[in-house]
Order: structure tokens, then sequence, then C-alpha cells
């Protein structure tokens, strides 16, 4: 065998960045904590699976044409975004997963010693693509759980040259309303690009909530992003997408990576749009087990945000980590909040009324367990 | 004195005529990174052993790669050493120690090399050979010890801050006075050694502050090796509520650490401030104090990621240990047994050794596992028990099948189990302490 110096290869900034471990699959998971089922709350799925448009495509999908690439720009797929936008197809990117238009934007707009401005506990990839792509991620504590727009005004500066703004941020559920965005915006004055994050936006039922989208013609710097894998139910098949100024987009799409998102993920999405009885239905679902959930935790001592979107934010009396073990010996996985930078809390996905049962009863059984231990240990 | 950071390199020919060149580089980079004198002939002393040690136990035409650095309150010498996979055994710290036989101390060019340091750690460093680095700390005045007087103002609100370093100064002073010394790290009570520390990086320090600017209590960590954070506290000494002030460190400095490499925290020192339910309690290694008596002290522990789950190997006389251990603490795992089956095994083990003089501690892991494992233990134990180094632990790491074998040796020499730490290396990591004849209980 060759010698082989890897270290000396690895830049620091990839050095100092570790690689994110998922889950294992379920099967497995299984085995290791010795339960016969998982029902997983950790990840915002939405339990009611794909709309009806969308199974019919899964379903009839011919196997043969699996051995052709799909279109490699999502072309009938931006179309009919577009025309439901009111933009033009070319101010629509499609990518694999929103995560992967997030390194489209990261990779278009920053260079060496640029940085990034985002809250301290949002979702982490906004963060984590900025830092092994070698650039500072400037991180803005959030103010009553919600993203603080004049402090990440004053962490700007002339090395800044995008604002990631999740809205309504997972994990808290809070978010901006259109007043406040577009104050925002006005203050930024073009200085940088504002991303708006709307993974969740479908869930939000509140008059004063803003579609990021319609204010694109207006603030030419507002990239928005929008995912399939929420509402939509098509997480297995990793679609998301961004909508921007033309020029902007056209900008973006010299870094993307064509031809990365699969042929049924393009049509699966293309019927999922427009089914409004599947929103209302979903949405219905996430309010009545929000209700439900937000009561059983009052009943059980909880301290909890339940803001906006599919999910729900616990504090426990216990670590995170070691509730998250404990609830997997129990099969319900929950996301555990530590990574999050919310030590001690959980966020659960709202499900339907048996997979809330189950994850109230298991965990009723761990902080019990924990009260025991207490009790011993006096 | 140069600015903090700097290092020089050389790769130099290990043969004897290089003795003196070798010796002079560190000397002279000692000198210009403000080493005093006395400790800069320390470890020149323990460069020269060390350097003399390699040229005698390697083939000729090898080279040595050094490195000496600032590490602004040490200066480290860092030496990578090729070495054949059948030489490796001249990397025990016991090479050719016989226990029967005194005069052969003289040919223990490593054990002579960590007398003189403050640090030795011998680790692997696939495929270029054997890693040794030496570290000498340079000399801080020690405060003395105070009355801890009367009870300061308690504070009624606080922002958690990172202190400067005249804070850090305040928080050290704050914590040795308030504290027993049995909580309190010995680098408290040498704060210019904890701003240091802190400037170089390997230390992180959390104060909390009122807006008169004064502390009321803090919290301290370093990092263990690649996935382990080890804190100190949280330490509250004048709060109006103090468990909030507790909380409010630790929430803090666990979420620093929650989006970095680390996968979790471990407190085996000040561990009383930490509230109920923050932490798992791992185990407990037994530790002699100053007066001679022996205590039990808790390791507690954090996870900071989901744990996957994992297959661990295991030998089959450490198997009800480790079932216990990952029942009681949650962890799912596989056990994967290992047994010999008459293959063949190489006739040497090398352990490599980390000394911390200032915790008279020892940890041992394994580098090669070899048959004569068993034997190779009780030369280390006889060794270091001349060497007065009051606590001796074994790190088995069983994300390496090859070291599950080493379980019966371990026994067999009275080490015991004592703690699982999850992920601890590339698997799960068993730490043994040395509780046989002559080691405190």
């Amino acid at each position: 065998m060759i010698g082989f110096d890897l270290d000396r290869l690895v830049p620091a900034h990839v050095k100092a960045f570790d690689a994110y471990i998922p889950s294992k699959p379920d099967d497995e998971l299984m085995k290791l904590y010795g339960c016969s089922r998982i029902i997983r709350l950790n990840n915002n799925e939405n339990p009611l699976g794909p709309p009806r448009g969308a199974r019919e495509v899964l379903e009839r999908f011919p196997p043969p044409r699996a051995s052709v690439y799909p279109s490699g720009d999502s072309y009938h797929l931006r179309c009919r975004l577009a025309e439901i936008h009111g933009l033009h197809p070319d101010q629509i990117l499609v990518g694999n997963g929103a995560n992967e238009v997030i390194a489209f934007v990261i990779k278009a707009f920053c260079r060496e010693g640029d940085n990034i401005v985002t809250a301290d506990k949002t979702f982490a990839v906004y963060e984590w693509v900025a830092e092994f792509s070698g650039f500072r991620a400037e991180l803005v504590p959030l103010k009553e759980y919600g993203f603080d727009d004049e402090g990440m005004l004053a962490r700007m500066d002339d090395r800044t040259r995008i604002l990631f703004v999740c809205n309504p941020n997972n994990p808290t559920g809070t978010y901006w309303s259109e007043a406040r965005l577009r104050k925002f915006l006005d203050r930024v004055a073009g200085a940088g690009i504002v991303v708006v994050d709307e993974a969740y936006f479908e869930f939000v039922r509140r008059d004063d909530f803003p579609n990021g989208i319609e204010l694109i013609r207006e603030y030419p710097n507002l990239v928005v992003f929008r995912t399939f894998s929420k509402m939509f139910a098509l997480a297995g098949l990793r679609i998301g997408y961004l909508a921007g100024d033309r020029e902007v987009v056209n900008v973006i799409r010299r870094t993307c990576v064509v031809y990365s998102v699969n042929t049924l993920g393009q049509e699966a999405a293309l019927a999922a749009l427009g089914d409004g009885e599947h929103i209302l239905r979903t949405r219905a679902m996430v309010e009545a087990g929000k209700a439900y959930l937000s009561g059983e935790l009052n009943r059980l001592g909880l301290p909890h945000v339940a803001g906006e979107g599919n999910f729900l934010m616990i504090r426990l009396p216990i670590s995170d980590t070691l509730a998250y073990r404990k609830l997997m010996k129990h099969g319900v996985m929950i996301r555990s909040m530590t990574g999050f930078r919310f030590p001690d809390h959980i966020r659960v996905t709202i499900a339907e009324r048996p997979a809330l049962d189950a994850f109230v009863q298991a965990l009723e059984n761990i902080l019990d367990g924990y009260i025991g231990e207490k009790r011993s240990k006096a | 004195m140069t600015s903090p950071g700097k290092t020089l390199s050389i790769r130099i020919p290990l043969e004897s005529a290089f003795l003196n060149t070798f010796v002079s580089l560190v000397e002279n980079a000692s000198h210009a990174f403000g080493m005093g004198i006395a400790d800069t002939l320390k470890l020149v002393l323990a460069a020269e052993e060390l350097f003399a040690y390699l040229t005698r136990v390697g083939e000729s035409g090898r080279e040595l790669e050094a490195e000496c650095s600032d590490g602004i309150y040490c200066v480290r010498l860092s030496l990578i050493v090729p070495v054949q996979p059948f030489r490796m055994e001249a990397f025990n710290l016991t090479a050719t120690f016989s226990p029967e036989r005194e005069s052969d101390l003289e040919d223990l060019g490593l054990l002579l090399a960590a007398r003189s340091v403050d640090r030795l750690q011998i680790s692997e460093y696939p495929p270029r050979g054997i890693h040794l680095v030496l570290t000498k700390e340079k000399a801080y005045p020690e405060e003395p010890p105070r009355e801890s007087g009367s009870e300061p103002v308690p504070l009624d609100s606080f922002e958690v801050v990172t202190p400067n370093s005249e804070e850090a100064k305040v928080l050290a002073s704050g914590i040795s006075r308030y504290f027993p010394a049995s909580e309190v790290p010995r680098i408290f009570h040498f704060p210019g050694k904890l701003v240091d520390v802190a400037a170089c990086g390997e230390y992180g320090i959390l104060a909390a502050r009122d807006e008169g600017m004064r502390i009321g209590g803090g919290i301290v960590w370093r990092r263990l090796g690649s996935g382990l954070v080890e804190i100190f506290g949280p330490y509250v000494f004048s709060a109006s509520d103090r468990a909030a002030m507790a909380r409010t460190l630790l929430d803090e400095c666990i979420g620093k650490h929650g989006r970095t490499d680390a996968l979790g925290v471990i407190c085996r020192c000040g561990a009383t401030g930490i509230p109920d339910g923050y932490m798992e309690f791992l185990g407990s290694l037994i530790h002699r104090r100053a007066e001679g008596s022996a205590v039990s002290e808790s390791v507690l522990y954090r996870q900071l990621k989901e744990d996957p789950g994992r297959s661990v190997w295991c030998h089959p006389r450490l198997r009800g240990f480790l079932e216990e251990q990952y029942e009681r603490l949650y962890l799912g795992r596989s056990l994967q047994l290992v047994e010999p089956a008459g293959e063949h095994r190489s006739a040497h083990s090398v352990f490599s050794t980390e000394f911390d003089s200032s915790l008279q501690t020892v940890t041992l892991r394994s580098l090669w596992e070899g048959a004569d494992a068993g034997e190779n233990l009780s030369r280390h134990m006889a060794l270091l028990r001349d060497e007065g180094m009051s606590q001796v632990l074994f790190e088995l790491d069983t994300g390496k099948p090859t070291q599950a074998d080493l379980a019966p040796a371990l026994l067999d020499s009275e080490f015991e189990p004592r703690l699982v730490i999850p992920h601890g290396g590339e698997g799960d990591v068993v730490v043994f302490q040395y509780l046989g004849n002559g080691a405190q209980r």
C-alpha cells in the first residue's frame, strides 16, 4: 500500500467539521433498542402521506422510465410553480430538497472572508453549509424564541453576503409578520441577499403571515425557499425549490447541480400542487394534534412552545439526549434539541392521535421513572 | 520572546551525531517561547533522553519529524517517529524494564523523558509511525489559599459572557475561595495559567456577570480527545438564585458545544453544582487525596447528539458488565462476542501511556494487541508503582475487535471495569482502574 498523508490534503475548515450522522433505518433501530415498532416524530414529516395526485404518480410510474435521465432543470415543475406564483419560470430553481438550494445560494454569493448572518437557534443547515464551505456564520441569539431583526442588522458588516431567516422558525414556530419582514428588507436595503426559508409556509393560517414570494418584485435581493417535504409529504423523494429575482436566480443557477432532482420527485411534486383538500386535512390534523398534545403536556406540567408549523417543542426535567434513548426503548423517536442549542428540549412532530397517544404514554413513563430515580437516590 | 502560537519544525536524521542539533533546537525554541531557564532545562533533558533512546531502538536511515510549538502556557515538543510494525514494542514504557533489575531504569528513555515534563502522550500515527508529544508547562504563581470570609453580595440579575482576562482571574479566585479543594481542579489556583490556557484555545470559560461587572460564578471546559468535552462546574458563589445561575451557565456551555463535533460532555470534578437530571451517572473512580484518604468520585456524562446505536466488540468475560451498563444507560447496543479460535496472534503487545503528573494519573491504551498482554500489564504496573503514580487507568475501545481480547488480561491483573464512556473512542470506551495490591481502595 502506498503512503498517503490524508491529513495534509484536508482544509482546516473541513477538519473542524464533523459529518452529520443520520439515524439508522427502522429495522436496525428496532434491533438495537429492542422495540417492535418505531413511531417517527423526529423529522416533521406529514403522517397523512402525499396528496392523492402524487400517490397516483407513484403508483403508475412505469419502471422502464427509471433508465432515462430526468429533466435536468425540472422544466415542467418550474413552469407550473411560476404560473402559480405569477413569476417567470427562470425565477424558480428546483433542488434535491431545500438543503441543496441552501448550498447553491451560499456557493453563488460567498467568497473567502465573507460571512452569513442567521439565528443561533434555528435550522442548522444554513450554519453548517457556510462553515464547511469555509465561511463564517454570524449567529444572533433568538429574542423571545423569535429571530431578532435588530440583532441581525447590527451583526451585518461589509463582508455579510446572505441573511437567513427561517419563517416560521424551526423549532420554535415563531414568525415575522409581513410588516416586520418588509421593515427588515427595507433596512437591509439591498446590502445582502435575504433568504426567507418558508419550509412550513403551508401550515400557517395567520392573516399577517407573509407570502415571501409575493415580495420578490419589490425586493430583488429576496430569495424564498419552499419544500415538498413537509406539507406535501414527499420527503423521501427529496425535492424543494427557491424563487427569486430573475437576475439573482440566474447567478444562483451557475452553481447548481443539474439532474439532481429525480423524475419521480418532479412528477409527484407537480401532481401535489394545488391539492387544497390535502392541505385542509393536514391543517386540521395538526390543529387537533397540537391542542391535544398541549393539553397533555399541561397535565404533566411540562413547559412547551407551540407556535406555527407541524411541531412543538417541550422542555424536559432531564437531558434531551437521554430522553431520546429512553423514548427509543418505547419505540418513539423524537428530535433532541441540544443540536439546536436548546438543551433539555425535544421537538415532536404533530401526528395523528394514536401516535401522539403512544408518545404521551412513553413520555409519562420515562418521566415517572426519573422521579422514581430521584426518590431512590434521596 | 515571540508572539504566541509560533512553531519551529525540523526533519532530522535519527542518528546520534545529530543529538546536539536536536537538543539545541529545543533549547533555543523554548527560550524564544518565553519558558524559564529551569523549565527549559527539564524539557531539554527529556528531549535528549528521548532522542538518544530513539536512535538506539530503531534501524538506521530514519528521519524524525519534530515540531516545537509555543502553547502560550507551555512548550510542546511533537515527534513523529517512523516505526516498522515489528518494532512497535520499543514504545512500551517498559520496553527494557525488568522489575528485578533496578539498573535497567537507566535504559528507560521514555520513562526518563516522562519524569521531566508535565505530560507525555504516545499514540499511533498511521501510516507514518508513532506520535510522541512532550508538554512542559511554564511556571505560574500560585494564589495563596484565602479565608472564604463573608458571603459576597448576591447577584440578582446576570448575563453569561466570555470573561476577559481580569474577569477570568476574579472567577478563578472566587472558585478557589468558596469551594472545597476537592471540588476544584488545581488550575484554578493559578489564575494566570487559567487565562493562558483559555487564550490558547485549550480551555473555554463562561462567567455570570451583572450590570455592575461583578462575577457571580462560571463554568470552564476543555476538549478531551476528539469526541469529548470535560467540564468543571458550574461554580456559583454569588447569586440570589444559585440554581438558576447554575442552569443558565450549563445551558450556555452545552449550547456552545451542541453543534460542534463533540459527542458528549463529561464531568469528573466540580459536579456538585450540576442540577438533578442534567447529567447521567456513568460510574465512579477512586482517587487518593493529598492527605492519603481514598474517595470515590462520580463521573457524570451528557450526550450531545442523538445516540445512533451501534455494535460493540466484547469478550465474554466483559459481557455481563457491558450489558448491565447499556441497560442502565438506555443505550442501544449489539454486543459482538470475540473469542480467540486458535488464530495466529502477535507475540508482543504495545500500550501507549499518558502521564498527567498534576493528577498523578497514568492512562494506558492499547496500540498493538499481542499474546504477552498480561505480562506486559504486570511490567507496567510494577514500573508505575515504583514511580508513585497513584491512579492507573486503562481505556479499552470496544470499537476495535482486537482490543476485546485484552479484557481477560486486565481482569486477571486486578483491573476493574468502572464505567463506559459512550463513543469515547472508535466505539464506546470501557475505563478500567487498577485496584490491586498497593492501589487505593
